[in-house]
């Protein structure tokens, strides 16, 4: 059983590219797909899907939440919150989106003005099924902390279908940096496919995401994508091979790509017989010989 | 001595044992005495419906009941920080009855939990599973 | 006047526009360009300057004193995130990576027994770029979960500085590491791509444009890849930039698009928007 986390740190270099084409070139290897991206997920729209089989709401936020007949203002709660989160003007005011319900304010106000609410509602989870697998996807909503929790749930959930039997190895096609939606992707993953695109941007959030791929113990390969809009540059298989890593794949840069997602297609679906597809395929018959 | 399995429905020694530890619905806890069992209590799981934490509120609950082995499907990392600290050892087993779970920790058959968490977890480099006793269902 | 520029799905240009239009604006103004995309910051990399005058950044971390700690667990219950953790005979102790920093414990603590110790989480810099622009940059150390706390660092750097006009360059993403780099803006340029992906995450950004009770002004970049130019409801269109060598040229070579082509198209685009912004806010 495989876990593939498809990461760059870059951001818009090609994981969902990679991600959702894998998926179907892989569908003979019992895939579930993971959209480990959930403030901005995309994995839905490539594979055209708007109906949910189920949707799960995410109901974790805790928020403060001020009884106005009992401020007297003091804005003690102000200066206690270290998430910037409460503001003045005539009234003291929560911003909800960037309340953690630490509970920091309510433990110094005077007044015992202000209660911490749990269990509201924060985000959703929604899974369906695709022609290649069962897909997970979720949202958070807008300015909201901890993304990375709700990555989590989603990975609990697609583990749920290995233990059921109903996937053998899973793609998680995680979002853009570091943080906690990315490390949430990569603990446990046993597999990492880097995608990164030959700029200096792009080889600078490698090694970043790179690093944190070996410190959660994950086997690291590299992609380049549009392989050929910096022919001078090496950057990307000089640090693959300081590092001793593979690169499984060069993707040329191709305008089948946006366009298949204008058709709300996987590329090789869209577009099998162009370059971008042919590399692509390759870079699967490479994955399947680590799946093995 | 006192065992803590993580069982994955009411409970019980006719219960399995829980993929999870973090989020299983009950802990049975059953006291050893000279190879055999002797007492069956069973606990709610707070962890079970708990957002995020859960597993260490799950383990405070198994250190706080005395219980000196923790046998589950894979213990999570912040589970297994507060268990390490309340100086419980920590078996992986898969999901087969609780009376055989029992009988293979007496035997010496249960793995050390690494504390990664799950199915797939940073075996680092992918190696063959191995997962030891019964060959794993996973 | 200070402007955010963002526009949730990554990749779109976001830094491409931020750079240029700083780079723009310091012709006349005095700049700072604060880079708060912590998990990968790109800005310095785009200008080819090394970043200078690093500073380490902190949250807090409870230290307890066992001796005065009088075991009444109200740490462990006021602890949102379950991070501190005690058994029946024991003291209470801390889990660190799940510890976000908010000093409930300190606050609720009656014995005054937790003391304030501190977690590195990343550094900021300040980075002349010329005369009249300096760049900030935050950096978030790997591993590090929470970038938030270190994008209220870097507006914190930055607002030591002298400035005429600030622009906060965010991360890609929607959540709250986007929030706080747009919360002091007085509008926001969102910078997407004519794809549905793009599309989708530029309804999210203008709802969390919405929350925050900002104004949006779209830049369409590379609008030229696809046929057909989709609607953009609930936006205004600021500049449409094509899929350009040029740009792509002053990429690759670090460098700003005026100052490797002056006369270009590219380099009028951007020229045009700093002046429509400049015009904008002193409207208001």
């Amino acid at each position: 059983m495989a876990e593939i986390v498809v990461a760059s740190g870059k951001g818009g270099v090609g994981k969902s590219t990679v991600s959702s084409s894998l998926s179907v070139l892989l569908k003979d290897k019992n895939i579930g797909i993971v959209d480990a991206d959930a403030e901005a997920p995309n994995l839905h729209i490539i594979f055209d899907l708007n109906k949910w089989d189920e949707e799960i709401e995410y109901k974790n936020k805790s928020l403060a939440v001020i009884d106005y007949g009992k401020c007297d203002n003091c804005l003690k709660c102000e200066d206690a919150c270290v998430y910037e989160a409460i503001y003045h003007n005539e009234r003291v005011r929560i911003k909800e989106y960037l309340c953690e319900g630490c509970g920091a304010c309510k433990v110094v106000c005077p007044r015992k003005a202000i209660e911490i609410k749990s269990g509201l509602l924060s985000g959703w989870i929604r899974i369906s099924s695709t022609p290649y697998g069962p897909f997970v996807t979720s949202e958070l909503d807008v300015g909201q902390p901890n993304s990375g929790k709700l990555v989590t749930e989603e990975k609990n959930i697609a583990r749920g279908w290995i233990r059921e039997g109903r996937a053998k190895n899973l793609i998680v096609d995680s979002a853009a940096g570091i943080g906690c939606q990315v490390i949430a992707s990569m603990s446990g993953a046993t597999h990492a496919i880097l995608v990164a695109e030959p700029t200096e941007s792009s080889l600078s959030d490698l090694s970043r995401a790179y690093n944190l791929a070996v410190h959660f113990r994950v086997k690291p390969y590299i992609v380049i994508n549009k392989s050929n809009i910096n022919p001078g540059f090496n950057g990307i298989n000089v640090f693959a091979r300081e590092n001793g890593l593979e690169i499984i794949g060069e993707i040329p840069y191709d305008r089948e790509v946006p366009r298949s997602m204008a058709y709300r297609r996987p590329l090789v679906i869209f577009s099998p017989k162009s370059i971008s597809s042919r590399a692509l395929m390759e870079i699967s018959e490479n994955v399947k010989k680590f799946l093995d | 001595m006192r065992i803590c399995l993580a069982t994955s429905g009411a409970g019980g020694i006719k219960d399995y044992v829980s993929p999870q530890f973090g989020r299983c619905p009950t802990f049975t806890i059953v006291d050893i005495e000279e190879g055999n069992i002797r007492n069956v209590n069973v606990i709610q799981n707070p962890g079970a419906v708990a957002g995020s934490g859960a597993g260490i509120q799950a383990a405070q609950i198994v250190v706080n009941s005395g219980c000196q082995v923790v046998i589950a499907g894979a213990i999570g990392p912040n589970s297994y920080q507060v268990l390490m600290m309340g100086r419980v050892d920590m078996r992986e087993c898969p999901p087969v009855p609780v009376e055989e779970a029992i009988r293979a920790f007496l035997d010496g058959k249960l793995r050390p939990a690494t504390g990664m968490g799950g199915p797939g977890m940073g075996r680092g480099m992918g190696r063959g599973r191995g997962r030891g006793w019964g060959g794993g269902p996973y | 006047m200070r402007i955010a520029v963002t526009g949730g799905k990554g990749g779109t240009g976001k830094s491409t526009v931020a750079i240029n239009l700083a780079w723009e604006l310091s012709k006349k103004f005095n700049v700072v360009l604060v880079d708060a995309d912590v998990e990968c910051p790109n800005d310095h990399i785009l200008l080819s300057k090394k970043l200078e005058n690093p500073r380490e950044e902190y949250i807090f971390r409870p230290k307890f004193n066992y001796k005065k700690c009088i075991r009444c667990s109200l740490c462990v219950k006021n602890c949102s995130e379950n991070a501190i953790v005690m058994f029946k005979e024991g003291y209470p102790f801390l889990m660190p990576t799940l510890c976000s920093g908010c000093k409930t414990c300190q606050l609720v603590c009656p014995s005054d027994a937790i003391e304030d110790d501190r977690k590195h989480i990343g550094n900021t810099y300040v980075t002349p770029v010329n005369e009249r622009l300096t760049l900030v940059t935050g950096m978030l150390k790997e591993g590090e979960e929470r970038s938030y706390p270190l994008v209220i660092s870097t507006k914190k750097r930055a607002n030591e500085l002298n400035y005429d006009i600030i622009i906060y360059d965010t991360s890609a993403g929607t959540g709250n590491h986007v929030a706080a780099a747009i919360e002091n803006a007085q509008l926001a340029v969102v910078v997407t791509e004519p794809t549905p992906l793009g599309l989708h995450d530029l309804k999210m950004i203008l709802k969390l444009l919405e929350k925050e009770g900002k104004k949006g002004y779209a830049v369409i970049n590379r609008y030229n890849i696809i046929d057909e130019m989709p609607e953009l409801n609930g936006i205004e269109v600021l500049e449409k930039i094509p899929l350009s060598e040029r740009v792509l040229e002053s990429y690759i070579k670090g460098r700003p698009l005026s100052s490797i082509f002056p006369e270009s198209e590219e380099s009028r685009i951007f020229s045009e928007m700093a002046n429509k912004l400049v015009e904008l806010i002193w409207q208001k």
